[in-house]
């Protein structure tokens, strides 16, 4: 069979292909490498894509609020932003308040004074305290020998495509992933890690927050010889300590897939973006949790890098998943490393 | 529950989430919805609901929607019983107002068939429904995601590292 053509592999991906082409398709990104690792690249877009679209739900006309509180938050909306709208008729009951110069004027007053008084109180600090990052990394330390990550699982959850209504129209993803997978094990990928045992689960959302920062021990300490760990010198010079931020929430949303709700949560670590995507499906049972090893990226010269714009390097997107002791189905997506996914998902502590 | 109660909560929801992306304006989205619906209520025998309504959408952006007062009116109140059902967006933050306005110009950099495509397919429509909407042949909407999807990735990495050099310039 000739390869597949990337209309097909994103169509396939999509639940868009009838049975037979779909069968078709399967059989043969299990036979061809090259197919696969483009099927796993595919698989990668539709995961950025998707968390890219996700940003441009948050426009100007929400950042108009009503309570105090957010005025230094809408202060800090960038111009070019305010500028990308296009032009329209105005809303006055919408648009008045932010409309009206003294309120521009106090919420750039708000915002200053916040900052001031942020850089008071911790000048005002006692000097014992250690810095934010330096109590973060003793106890992400002890976190850590509480909970060693556990070796990645059997992946045997049948994976799902992510975008769209690929997850219910077809099981061709499936059959794709698993394809998609062998490369990672014929190229000696390391094994991820994988759930931290019972330090995670319960609810699924509604406390990111506190989760991120309670879990944020795993990711800090195994980032500790990454690349791009954030170096943090502490106030002794003999007691210096490298941490990485947190996966910090920067967006939340939820979109209705067919019969399917699925909720997106995007985290930044490390100036990267990685969105987790929960959906549950109805009457799934629990299930123990697994780990689902990514399907393969596409290598660094992969086969259709020559279709790139010369000034653009490829982007690798991974995909994890799971499922998590709550009966969640989770993808992680990101433009890192998968065992970096993975130690977000023990960060996240979402089973 | 009407019929007209019924499309309006079915699809209201992604029809404005789908506007807002595409606009880049909530409150322009939202005057694009109603005015979409007000032109459901009209029809009768919508065989492809939502594929009609975002053919409807996609118009009325590019036509520049007209009002009717009345039936708005109505619509609105529908929404602001909804409101509690429908999930806002959070405040924005500094990074997430640069994030946004990031993917605003990498969506913006594609081409208008790409854009609505990516856009729609996100919202769920099936391959029928956006060849429909877009008019276009059902065989080519995966190369139109295809190609979606990948420009719009590598735009905004190119977008990325491109803030990330200024800033870095900057700073020194």
């Amino acid at each position: 069979m000739q390869h597949l053509d990337e209309g097909t592999i994103h169509s396939w991906l999509d639940g868009a292909l009838g049975a037979v082409q779909a069968r078709d398709a399967e059989l043969h990104v299990a036979t061809c490498r090259e197919c696969a690792e483009r099927v796993a690249e595919a698989r990668g877009l539709i995961a950025a894509s998707s968390r890219i679209l996700m940003a441009l739900d948050h426009v100007p006309a929400d950042v108009v609020p009503a309570a105090a509180r957010q005025v230094a938050v809408a202060a800090a909306v960038p111009m070019p932003m305010v500028a990308a709208a296009a032009p329209r008729a105005e809303t006055p009951a919408r648009r008045s308040w932010w409309g009206h110069r003294y309120a521009r004027v106090a919420a750039v007053i708000a915002l200053v004074a916040a900052g001031t008084l942020v850089v008071a109180r911790e000048s005002g600090r006692d000097a014992a305290v250690p810095p934010v990052s330096q109590r973060a990394h003793v106890s992400d330390s002890m976190a850590v020998a509480g909970a060693p990550p556990a070796p990645a699982a059997v992946p045997n959850h049948p994976p799902v495509a992510l975008g769209g209504a690929a997850r219910r129209e077809s099981s061709a993803p499936a059959a794709a992933a698993k394809s998609a997978a062998a490369p990672r094990r014929d190229t000696g990928a390391p094994p991820s890690a994988g759930s931290a045992g019972g330090s995670v689960g319960g609810s699924a959302f509604g406390t990111e927050r506190a989760k991120t920062d309670a879990m944020s021990s795993a990711l800090q300490a195994s980032r500790a010889n990454a690349p791009r760990a954030l170096a943090v010198k502490a106030s002794a010079e003999s007691n210096q300590v490298v941490a990485s931020p947190p996966p910090r929430l920067v967006a939340t949303d939820t979109v209705q897939r067919g019969g399917t709700v699925v909720r997106r949560e995007t985290y930044e670590v490390d100036n990267q973006h990685v969105v987790l995507e929960a959906q549950l499906p109805p009457g799934t049972p629990n299930e123990q949790a697994r780990g689902v090893p990514a399907p393969a990226p596409a290598a660094p010269a992969a086969a259709d890098s020559a279709s790139m714009n010369a000034n653009m390097s490829p982007v690798v997107i991974r995909v994890i998943r799971w499922r998590g002791t709550d009966g969640v189905d989770y993808t992680l997506s990101g433009p890192l490393s998968a065992d970096a996914l993975q130690r977000i998902r023990v960060a996240l502590g979402k089973g | 529950m009407d019929d007209a109660e019924r499309l309006f909560r079915t699809y209201h929801p992604m029809l404005v989430r789908y506007l807002t992306r595409r606009l880049g304006d909530r409150d322009w989205a939202e005057e694009v919805a109603q005015e979409t619906f007000v032109r459901a209520l009209r029809q009768d025998g919508l065989i492809n609901e939502r594929a009609w309504l975002f053919t409807v959408a996609n118009n009325l952006v590019r036509d520049d929607a007209r009002r009717d007062a009345r039936r708005r009116a109505r619509l609105e109140l529908l929404r602001e019983e909804m409101r509690d059902e429908v999930v806002e967006p959070e405040p924005l933050s500094l990074e997430r107002a640069q994030d946004a306005a990031l993917a605003r110009r990498a969506v913006n950099a594609l081409a208008e068939r790409d854009r609505l495509a990516l856009l729609m397919r996100e919202e769920g429509l099936s391959y029928d429904e956006i060849a429909q909407a877009l008019q276009l042949s059902v065989g080519s909407i995966g190369t139109t995601l295809a190609r979606a999807r990948r420009r719009l990735v590598e735009q905004y990495e190119a977008l990325r590292e491109s803030q990330r050099g200024s800033t870095g310039h900057a700073a020194s």
